[in-house]
């Protein structure tokens, strides 16, 4: 299982990125799943499912509010992550 | 061909330039429009070419970069983010039309700070005395006509002291003197990137502080589901498939601006500008403009011939084989503050690429052409 933590750009995306893999964390820039965007297109960050807790300090340095984050099943699908 | 007009474009680039532009045609789609490999190259193109943009310029993130075609793109949507109709709209005497004409299309009235060249204290006073009456500045680092580089530093402070938006038309200082946006704290500062930048034509840069009004309308790739443009930079202002080849272009050269140094660069530019100078004074027949005082001159130099026309001469220069730009530079209202409206001038401008070499002929063909005339 990965996470997908939705960013309101894509240039917010490789921002979040760059500052996770500085950080050790690998982390690749995604288009996030329509359904998780009411908005319509955007990106996130996709990591790993153990490294999120590591992530979110990282990225509330750079100025990603990770305020949605879906986890990404194996079989494609996504759902909100509650917290 | 000796090449002295690159302060309308650089013709000499550097290797890595045309190499990037060719990976870009054979290997990249566009950012944002996608995930596939072909979209994410260029979507790590774009960010990259912005990080390196933010590093040069200080910017806070590279976010605050957008894309624009030129300068003139991104002094438009300067304009209409600062100004209103009506809006008063203080410039200096030596402003392109980049920046007159979208102020006079908006039916912003210009005030004007109409001191001579090459006289920054004058400029200032000036521009302290009415600044209280506008409502926004724009302002040119240097002069595309004269080389006269403005004390934007100090103006900008005087911006922050009264409280008005400043924008900074970086087209002749952008890769050859320093600038930092913070630092300035400017709305705006827009350049293109076919100058000192060294990049392709067809490319330029708008820093933005924070909000913009967008001048074109269209796909971002982003909100999809919005009538209106994101809110968010550079989403907001960079509506349409952006030039890759272009960025691409940009960012070899960026990179190469940043690893020689903006003030390498100028040092060399300006040393053949003094070496040509001295031997154009040496021939005669040539009024300069020209400031003893280099540090108010970058590496652009007007000439007006004595007898003859700055067309002729520049006519019998480019049968010699020496490429310079003659007329009013688009900037009218710069030769109508330093009086040279009526001739233009002939304008020599340097490249980072000319060699010593160059200078020593092109002073003997321009002596040659001079001859023609007497």
């Amino acid at each position: 299982m990965h996470y997908i933590i939705l960013c309101r750009s894509l240039t917010k995306a490789q921002g979040a990125a760059r500052a996770l893999q500085s950080a050790g964390i690998f982390a690749s820039v995604t288009k996030a799943p329509q359904s998780a965007n009411p908005g319509g297109c955007t990106y996130g960050v996709k990591i790993g499912e153990r490294k999120l807790a590591a992530a979110l300090p990282v990225l509330r340095e750079t100025g990603v509010a990770a305020d949605k984050i879906f986890s990404l099943q194996p079989d494609g699908s996504v759902s909100e992550v509650k917290r | 061909m000796i090449y002295l007009d690159s302060a309308a474009t650089s013709l000499y680039k550097p290797e890595c330039v045309q190499t990037a532009m060719l990976e870009a045609v054979r290997s990249m789609a566009s950012p944002g429009r996608g995930a596939h490999q072909a979209a994410m190259r260029a979507a790590d193109c774009c960010y990259l070419c912005r990080e390196r943009l933010a590093e040069l310029f200080h910017a806070p993130s590279p976010e605050n970069v957008v894309f624009t075609c030129n300068a003139t793109h991104g002094l438009n949507i300067a304009i209409r983010s600062v100004a209103r109709p009506g809006s008063r709209v203080l410039i200096s005497g030596y402003e392109h039309n980049s920046v007159t004409r979208p102020l006079h299309a908006l039916g912003a009235k210009p005030v004007v700070i109409d001191t001579p060249l090459f006289a920054p204290d004058a400029f200032l006073r000036e521009a302290e005395r009415k600044m209280p009456s506008v409502d926004a500045v724009v302002c040119s680092h240097v002069s595309n006509v004269f080389g006269y580089i403005l004390p934007v530093e100090r103006l900008a402070a005087l911006c922050r002291r009264y409280g008005k938006p400043f924008v900074l038309d970086a087209s002749q200082s952008a890769g050859v003197l320093d600038i930092d946006v913070q630092a300035l704290d400017a709305q705006f500062v827009a350049m293109p990137g076919h100058k000192g930048l060294l990049g392709p034509q067809g490319t330029g840069v708008l820093l933005c502080k924070n909000d913009a009004i967008p001048l074109l309308y269209g796909g971002s790739g982003s909100e999809s589901l919005l009538p209106t443009m994101p809110d968010f930079l550079p989403d907001r202002l960079e509506a349409g498939t952006h030039n890759m080849p272009g960025i691409a272009g940009l960012s070899a050269a960026v990179q190469y601006v940043l690893e020689r140094g903006c003030a390498s660069i100028r040092a060399v530019e300006c040393e053949r500008m003094r070496q040509l100078a001295d031997a154009l004074e040496r021939c005669g027949g040539l009024r300069l403009f020209r400031c003893t005082d280099e540090r108010l001159q970058s590496a652009v130099l007007s000439v007006i011939p004595e007898s003859g026309s700055c067309e002729a001469l520049a006519d019998a220069l480019d049968k010699r084989g020496v490429a310079v730009r003659t007329g009013l530079h688009c900037a009218p209202l710069a030769h109508r503050t330093a009086g040279t409206l009526q001739s233009g001038t002939v304008r020599f401008s340097f490249s980072p690429f000319n060699t010593r070499l160059q200078m020593t002929r092109a002073a003997e063909l321009c002596k040659s052409a001079l001859h023609d005339f007497r």
